[in-house]
């Protein structure tokens, strides 16, 4: 087919305003009469507040507010659970939790302020394992009131008193596994688990909050969910959402889930209100936003699983505990988008799931690019390379044996579309040339391969609303309200656009995401925004279409029906010459501007909703419904790699890697790529050696020289890189296109650890794999060999 | 108590009265609204913040204001502008060298050195050059060929641009 901007490498809307500098992100905004905030948290992870003396801090020069808890609204605030106050009431629950949030003329000044503020606490016993936490007469009980939190109700009863910390719980049940380990040939068993890590977006959290004379509360926020920051602010401040405004500016530097839940837009409204209504600008500093801003939880998972002499799967047992943290944030819907994970993979003729996630004195946990999906992998893909070695099969052969096809319906019940297993494998094993001979020794280095797939679900029921207006200059506009923090969403919206309307995608811009005048969108995340967003604007185009062509119909002297546009001429069907111009449908009858005589403005409006089948709480299952759909869509990626690890030091180098997602359809193959590659290397990172490292629920390596990301020198050479996009069309996305952003991290510790098994016989079996981690397993793999 | 600072900005003489202990990313940013530098560490790890002083990368995080003066500052707005874009700046537009963008004007000014002193830099040479500029978004591949491509271009031979 050929298309104007469809599968074209357009450069991004907001390219310019970055290679320039010119760009707003949140955090380069300033207000006249602007305050600034310092939030004085806590130093104990588990303590009742005895006494908070602000007195000190009052009386300090330049300070123009100090609140603690009952100076705010009364509420809990949350995501489905909601056990949250915007400062600690009463007790604390984690080292860092904010205590009290101080306003003054500058950052120092309220940082000063801060230090002068005395807070006496009575400690607690504190948990941070998570084994401890799940017991039913665990040390220390976290939330006492447990029992009486409002909650949404999904899935089963997430409150279980015999185990008080668990906050919540999923479970999947599918045939009879202890049946299904009997016909297996070969059961393995084994453990996985992964560290805490952070999101570390380099634009840390920051917002500008005003709650005005007229009781409206305005939020400027880098968040990449407009509308969930918006519910959460009306929730814990007690307002309805007509009273609340969020605006987002075009530029937000890096989310990958960390800014989707509310931080402190909610607290500095309530500081903007006690200040005499002025607006109160706060900066997360590096600690605060890799610590405090929500991390990544960290897992154990349990797995057992049966398979024939031939590779199949019989039988998967899997017990999952999720370190939640101390508030529940994003950690029931991470525990539940990571149950389905296994099941977008393979078939399981018998499968049984049980997911906990606990809360521990430790910082909350929230959702982390993947919901919970690179964990999951990270554990199942490893352990099918031990179940490939098990039986002595080729870990391509066992997946290729097990992996979904289309049109399957998976263990869940629901009918897999758009499934790339097989052709993803094929495009990895090929370029990184699976089975081929290659130098295994060099030196002190071993090298070894190793490969993985992964997916991830998007969720549903799911909705976006996107409004195109057709100026009477012929550009277009289109309202949403997506966080576009740098994966190219906008951009996206504006290609579909352009292809839908036939109009040259330059002349299409999006609007900065301001809730008082952009529609609902449920988030940016789960990789949603292309399918959801994209359909919603593809919609509204139809909707704007009709629009033009109603009034255009009189002035051609034809039925509206039989009316095309395409480069905003209106023309009738198989008569090009038979046109008006779009601009020409506007009158200018004096010099006040122009209008339309009817419709006010060329305003198309759509809201894309998915609906999901009902699922049937004891089994995770969906039955024969005509739908059988649990989610919009399910993205799969894979990746083959070429280590060399140093058995003298530990060290991991990476070779070459092959990495290939599905994508339905290629909307912009150059930012597919660009996302490809981050999340590649930010999968590197947490397979080696990212890590926050916890002491008693404190974080020791909290600023970005001690808690190192990826540098260009860590990341591979591009030649080692090979980038494979697999369209495999999603029959109900826009163009057949869908989102990937997530399941491609996945695959990238697991496809390493095979690897490094492959090299020298070392199974790790926790996140990161650091060079200690590698040389400690090596030497308890020599002193067994000794020992027998 | 403030001082008087003289120094140039972009090509151009610039006064400002600042004080003593105000960074050179404060003056930047906060008081001559240039917030093209950005700012994520504060401690001179991340880069983002890199400006060029006498034609050097330097941190603005961690150099005073005071110590510019006499001296010539370039920042992000002074190498071009959406009429008029740097050959860097092209390149990484053509390159989606960039998501978020946080990272793209010390990532350029420091690729902008990097090109003054070495015009035809291996990969290698360009991943040493900016190790210290981190990037959460772009896993680098695409930064890399955008450098290339600025200095292929720089060199009046890109090849890229050909076989298109």
């Amino acid at each position: 087919m050929e298309t104007i901007a469809i599968g074209k490498n357009i450069q991004r809307e907001e390219g310019i305003g970055k290679v320039t500098g010119s760009g707003k992100f949140a955090m380069d905004l300033e207000m006249p009469r602007m305050l600034w905030a310092k939030i004085k948290r806590s130093t104990r992870p588990h303590a009742k507040l005895v006494r908070v003396d602000t007195s000190k801090a009052k009386a300090l020069a330049g300070v123009h507010a100090v609140i603690v808890d009952t100076d705010c609204p009364q509420t809990l605030f949350g995501f489905g659970c909601y056990d949250e106050p915007l400062l600690a009431r009463t007790k604390v629950r984690y080292i860092g939790e904010p205590v009290v949030a101080v306003a003054a003329e500058s950052e120092a000044i309220a940082e000063e302020a801060c230090d002068l503020i005395e807070i006496e606490y009575e400690d607690l016993p504190a948990v941070f394992d998570v084994h401890e936490a799940f017991r039913s007469d665990p040390p220390t009980i976290i939330h006492e009131e447990q029992a009486g939190y409002r909650r949404v109700p999904i899935g089963p009863e997430q409150y279980n008193p015999e185990h008080p910390n668990a906050f919540g719980y999923y479970r999947i049940r599918s045939g009879d596994v202890t049946v299904g380990f009997e016909q297996a040939d070969s059961v393995v068993e084994s453990t996985y688990t992964n560290a805490m890590i952070a999101h570390a977006p380099m634009e840390r959290h920051n917002s500008v909050s005003l709650w005005d004379g007229d009781g409206n509360v305005t939020v400027w926020s880098s968040s990449q969910a407009a509308y969930c920051l918006l519910n959460q602010i009306s929730e814990a401040l007690d307002l309805p959402h007509s009273k609340i405004r969020v605006i987002i500016p075009k530029y937000v530097g890096g989310g990958f889930g960390g800014k989707i839940e509310m931080k402190s837009e909610g607290l500095c409204a309530v500081l903007s209100k006690a200040a005499g209504h002025r607006p109160i600008k706060i900066e997360y500093t590096q600690e605060e936003s890799l610590c405090w801003a929500g991390v990544q939880h960290p897992f154990e998972i349990k797995l057992k699983t049966g398979v024939k002499k031939d590779g199949a799967i019989v039988s998967c047992e899997m017990f999952v505990l999720v370190n939640g943290g101390a508030y529940a944030q994003h950690g029931f819907l991470v525990t539940r988008q990571a149950s389905y994970g296994p099941l977008g993979s393979y078939r399981f003729p018998n499968f049984k799931l049980d997911n906990y996630v606990v809360y521990t004195n430790q910082p909350p946990g929230v959702a982390y690019r993947g919901f919970g999906n690179t964990q999951i992998h990270w554990a199942l893909e490893s352990h099918m390379d031990e179940l490939a070695h098990a039986i002595g099969m080729d870990p391509v052969a066992i997946r290729l044996k097990n992996v979904l096809v289309e049109g399957e319906i998976n263990t869940a019940g629901e009918t897999q579309h758009s499934v790339a297993g097989e052709e993803l494998i094929r495009e990895i094993t090929t370029a990184i040339g699976w089975g081929s001979d290659f130098v295994r020794k060099d030196g002190p280095w071993r090298r070894g391969r190793g490969l993985a797939i992964a997916n991830k679900d998007s969720i549903a029921p799911s909705a976006s609303t996107a409004f195109v207006k057709i100026h009477n200059d012929e550009t277009v506009e289109i309202r949403h309200s997506a966080g576009n923090m740098g994966q190219g969403s906008s951009t996206t919206f504006i290609q579909l656009a352009a292809e839908a309307l036939q109009v040259d995608p330059a002349r299409v811009r999006t609007a900065q995401i301001d809730t008082w005048v952009t529609p609902y969108d449920q988030l940016s995340g789960s990789s949603r925004l292309t399918f959801a967003g994209g359909n919603a604007v593809l919609m509204a185009c139809d909707d704007v279409k009709l629009q033009v062509f109603k009034l255009a119909a009189p002035v051609l002297e034809a039925d509206a029906g039989d009316l095309e546009l395409a480069d905003m001429k209106v023309f009738v069907k198989g008569e090009p010459e038979r046109f008006v111009r779009v601009k020409d449908l506007f009158r200018t009858p004096y010099f006040t501007g122009s209008f339309l005589p009817t419709g006010g403005e060329l305003l198309g409006k759509a809201t894309f909703y998915v609906s999901a089948s009902k699922v049937d709480p004891e089994t995770g299952k969906c039955g024969d419904d005509g739908l059988r759909r649990i989610f919009s869509f399910c993205t799969r990626a894979a990746q083959a790699v070429e280590i060399a690890v140093n058995i003298e030091t530990g060290q991991v180098r990476l070779e070459r890697i092959a990495i290939a997602n599905d994508v339905g359809r290629a909307i912009n193959p150059m930012s597919c790529e660009g996302q490809m590659h981050a999340a590649l290397t930010m999968g590197l990172g947490g397979a080696l050696y990212e890590e926050l490292q916890l002491d008693s629920g404190a974080i020791r390596n909290a600023d970005l020289e001690s808690y190192r990301f990826p540098t260009a020198k860590d990341a591979p050479p591009n030649a080692g890189v090979s980038t494979h996009i697999v369209e495999i069309p999603q029959p109900d996305g826009p163009f057949q296109a869908k989102g990937f952003c997530e399941a491609t991290i996945a695959p990238t510790a697991p496809a390493i650890g095979n690897a490094i098994f492959d090299a020298i016989g070392v199974r790790m079996t926790h996140m990161p794999m650091t060079a200690e981690r590698i040389l400690a397993a090596i030497d308890a793999k020599n002193d067994a060999a000794k020992a027998r | 108590m403030s001082r008087n600072l003289e120094f140039e900005l972009n090509g151009k003489a610039c006064r400002r009265d600042v004080e003593p202990n105000t960074l050179l990313k404060d003056m930047l940013r906060l008081d001559l609204g240039m917030t093209g530098t950005k700012e994520t560490c504060g401690e001179g790890i991340c880069g983002a913040c890199t400006v060029l002083v006498n034609g050097m990368p330097v941190r603005s995080c961690l150099v005073l204001a005071m110590q510019v003066g006499n001296h010539s500052v370039e920042t992000i707005e002074g190498i071009g502008n959406a009429q008029n874009l740097h050959p860097l700046q092209q390149a990484f537009l053509e390159h989606g060298a960039f998501q978020c963008g946080w990272c793209t004007p010390g990532m350029i000014m420091t690729a902008k050195a990097l090109l003054a002193a070495n015009p035809d830099p291996s990969e290698a040479e360009i991943r040493d050059a900016i190790r210290g500029n981190l990037c959460r978004c772009t896993g680098y591949v695409k930064i890399v060929e955008a450098i290339q491509a600025a200095a292929a271009t720089a060199r009046g031979s890109n090849p890229l641009a050909q076989s298109q």
